[in-house]
């Protein structure tokens, strides 16, 4: 109630809601995919996730970011995911994976990790940041950076997908020669 | 608009392109491969030449060649030492590309798409080293990695090699992940990802300008973890014997002597440029990158005693070659002497040391490993100096040379890190260093007592093969082991100036 009132008085921007609800349906999708059973209840917190995010590169007037996220996580290869789903028919993990052990070391290393980078933000007083320049995240821009800074990287990372897809093709046509 | 100098990325962009070409060729050249690894070869040869040129000419030029960056962020930067890690992939992709025909006939798994890809391998390795921009160093290390899982992934006709293939894989895939957040929590704490960049946020950390420590030191925990992963560290080294056990095994040798390479200039060029500015946070990595050597060093040869493979047991040395290396790091990133004539050169060295006995000892392990599953088995090896005295005398020195026997180039090798180790001020990491290596002795003289002392169980002589380019690159590795044992000054003493304007 008294977020509700916050913003209606003014006092509580209604960006920050939208994050708060934002961020909280993405982690709580993020759990989704860790732990749920099945891989398709699993592969649509993927998408919730995704979607979530692209809502926060919104909040951060990243709108071609935002777009991107949509289009090629939350679209191409969420289904992906499904269709490999599908094509293999998996099951529900029959068993409950993991021990109790294993599970609660790793929540505890988890955790550990969150406290270690997670207080120094809480104590970081972010400064008082102005609006962003009119061509912040805008295609031209991010073009811009593509061929310029990032120029050999991006030549890179064609190289890299090259080499994938190579290797995709080999070895499934191996299987088709045996 | 910046202007680009791509002069400097010639050492990438060329490996990088005949790979491109020769793999629009593949389907063409069809059933005969013999162009294919000609043209390959050649080129990995021009892939040696060209930093090897500019290697020579590079003081016209100033210290450093570079493209012109936006806000001092550079991608390219060539400088002594990019251009003689370069030098140094090109020689273990050569040496390893002589003797993959004969392998891959054998283990009747031969496409001619293998070839390119140890181009394409080998300038994603020149990409990481030759950066001053992490980005950059990450999609390298990404190019690499992709690369080499699916050059594993090539022979899949038994299980122990779709395991090999796939462990790689999904580890690999893991520690990218590491890496990622690594980077994440680095560029949240410095605001930049260019080395410079990072090293002027650390100078702020006693100016008390930075304004968090704990992230910059969680973000650099995990791009060490990323890494310990990639050189087969202890206690990240799992991976290690099960792959060097089934990926093919030329494309193993290139792994051991190009992968650890490339990681270990990484992290040279990382921890000394960028993280050694701040005494306080020197002294939150300097003891982990020991604490890590010393366990990689014990760990790796105490597990190769009791191995029965031989290239299971090359495997566990290489972890404790790793340890010996990252004990390089110590005295060559941090310290008052960091970046001298210590530690630097020393860690170059002993990597050319290595490159060339452990390819060579994967070599004459190549030519052993034929359909049989149990090929290369220490019982395959029993009595080989009865029957071929070459081999057995080559594998050997390269065995000699691992162990650590003057005057083999293993030996100047350990010998230059000790003195590195023991300048710095560490006696204790050095008596470690010491004794680690003893207790790799005893494995490396079970190997040879039985090549050279045992009687074959079976006649295997007419069955193994060494064809010319396979003899070929055992002779360099061979001649290069001894060169660089009895007169080591011919690289030491050019690699000296490697440090110099690795950082700015």
């Amino acid at each position: 109630m008294s977020l509700v009132a916050g913003v209606v008085l003014g006092a509580i921007s209604i960006q920050w809601v939208a994050f708060l609800v934002l961020a909280v349906v993405a982690i709580a999708a993020a759990l989704v995919v860790v732990l749920h059973r099945s891989p398709v209840v699993g592969a649509m917190g993927l998408v919730t996730n995704f979607l979530c995010i692209a809502g926060i590169y919104v909040l951060l007037n990243a709108y071609f970011f935002a777009a991107l996220q949509v289009i090629i996580y939350a679209g191409a290869v969420v289904v992906l995911i499904t269709f490999v789903i599908m094509l293999l028919n998996l099951q529900p993990e029959a068993k409950g994976g993991p021990g109790v052990v294993p599970v609660a070391l790793a929540a505890l290393l988890g955790l550990a990790l969150i406290a270690v980078v997670g207080r120094p933000l809480l104590e970081y007083a972010a400064p008082e940041a102005g609006p962003p320049a009119p061509d912040f995240g805008t295609v031209a821009q991010v073009g811009e950076a593509l061929f310029t800074v990032y120029f050999y990287p991006f030549l890179a990372v064609s190289l890299a997908l090259l080499s994938a897809m190579v290797g995709a093709v080999l070895l499934a046509k191996r299987r088709l020669e045996d | 608009m910046p202007e680009f100098q791509h002069f400097a990325a010639l050492p990438t962009l060329v490996p990088a392109a005949f790979g491109l070409v020769f793999l629009v060729f593949a389907p063409f050249i069809g059933s005969d491969k013999k162009w294919m690894w000609a043209f390959t070869t050649a080129a990995m040869g021009l892939t040696i030449l060209i930093p090897a040129i500019i290697l020579s000419k590079i003081g016209l030029y100033g210290d450093v060649l570079e493209t012109a960056g936006v806000a001092g962020q550079y991608m390219v930067r060539t400088d002594r030492l990019a251009l003689w890690l370069d030098i140094l992939f090109g020689i273990a992709g050569l040496l390893a590309l002589l003797v993959t025909p004969a392998y891959l006939e054998r283990a009747n798994s031969h496409r001619p798409e293998i070839y390119p890809l140890f181009l394409i391998a080998v300038s994603g390795m020149t990409a990481m080293v030759g950066s001053d921009h992490l980005v950059m160093i990450f999609v390298g290390l990404e190019v690499l990695s992709i690369t080499l899982y699916v050059m594993c992934g090539l022979a899949r006709e038994r299980a122990v090699q779709v395991e090999a293939a796939l462990k790689y894989f999904l580890l690999g895939a893991f520690s990218t992940s590491f890496l990622v957040f690594g980077l994440a929590l680095i560029l949240g704490a410095t605001g930049r990802l260019d080395i410079p960049g990072i090293a002027g946020a650390v100078l702020g950390v006693g100016a008390g300008t930075l304004w968090n420590e704990t992230l910059l030191l969680a973000g650099l925990a995990l791009f060490l973890i990323a890494f310990a992963f990639k050189v087969g560290a202890v206690p990240f080294h799992f991976w290690v014997p099960d792959v060097y056990q089934g990926a093919p095994t030329p494309v193993t040798a290139f792994m051991a002597a190009g992968t650890k390479a490339a990681a270990f200039g990484v992290l040279l060029r990382v921890l000394y440029a960028g993280f050694s500015g701040a005494e306080t946070i020197v002294d939150r990595w300097a003891p982990v990158i020991a604490g890590l050597a010393v366990a990689t060093m014990v760990v790796g040869n105490v597990l190769a005693l009791v191995q029965t493979r031989v290239k299971r047991l090359l495997a566990y040395s290489s972890v404790a070659h790793a340890g010996y290396l990252l004990l390089a790091l110590v005295p060559a990133t941090s310290g008052a002497h960091a970046g001298e004539i210590v530690g630097g050169p020393a860690l170059l060295f002993y990597l050319f040391t290595y490159t060339f006995m452990t390819v060579g000892a994967f070599i004459v392990a190549a030519l052993f490993q034929s359909d049989r599953e149990d090929a290369d088995h220490f019982a395959q090896f029993a009595g080989l100096w009865h029957r071929r005295p070459l081999l057995a005398a080559a594998m050997g020195v390269f065995l000699l040379s691992l162990t650590g026997i003057p005057p083999l180039g293993g030996f100047t090798g350990k010998y230059v890190i000790f003195l590195s180790v023991l300048d710095a001020g560490h006696p204790v990491l050095a008596a470690i260093m010491a004794i680690a290596a003893v207790i790799g002795a005893a494995y490396y003289l079970r190997v040879l007592m039985l090549m050279f002392i045992a009687q074959p169980e079976e006649d295997l002589a007419a069955r193994l093969v060494t064809p010319g380019p396979a003899r070929l690159a055992l002779a360099v590795a061979v001649v290069a082991t001894f060169v660089l044992g009895i007169a080591p000054f011919v690289l030491y003493d050019p690699l000296l100036t490697v440090m110099r304007a690795a950082a700015f």
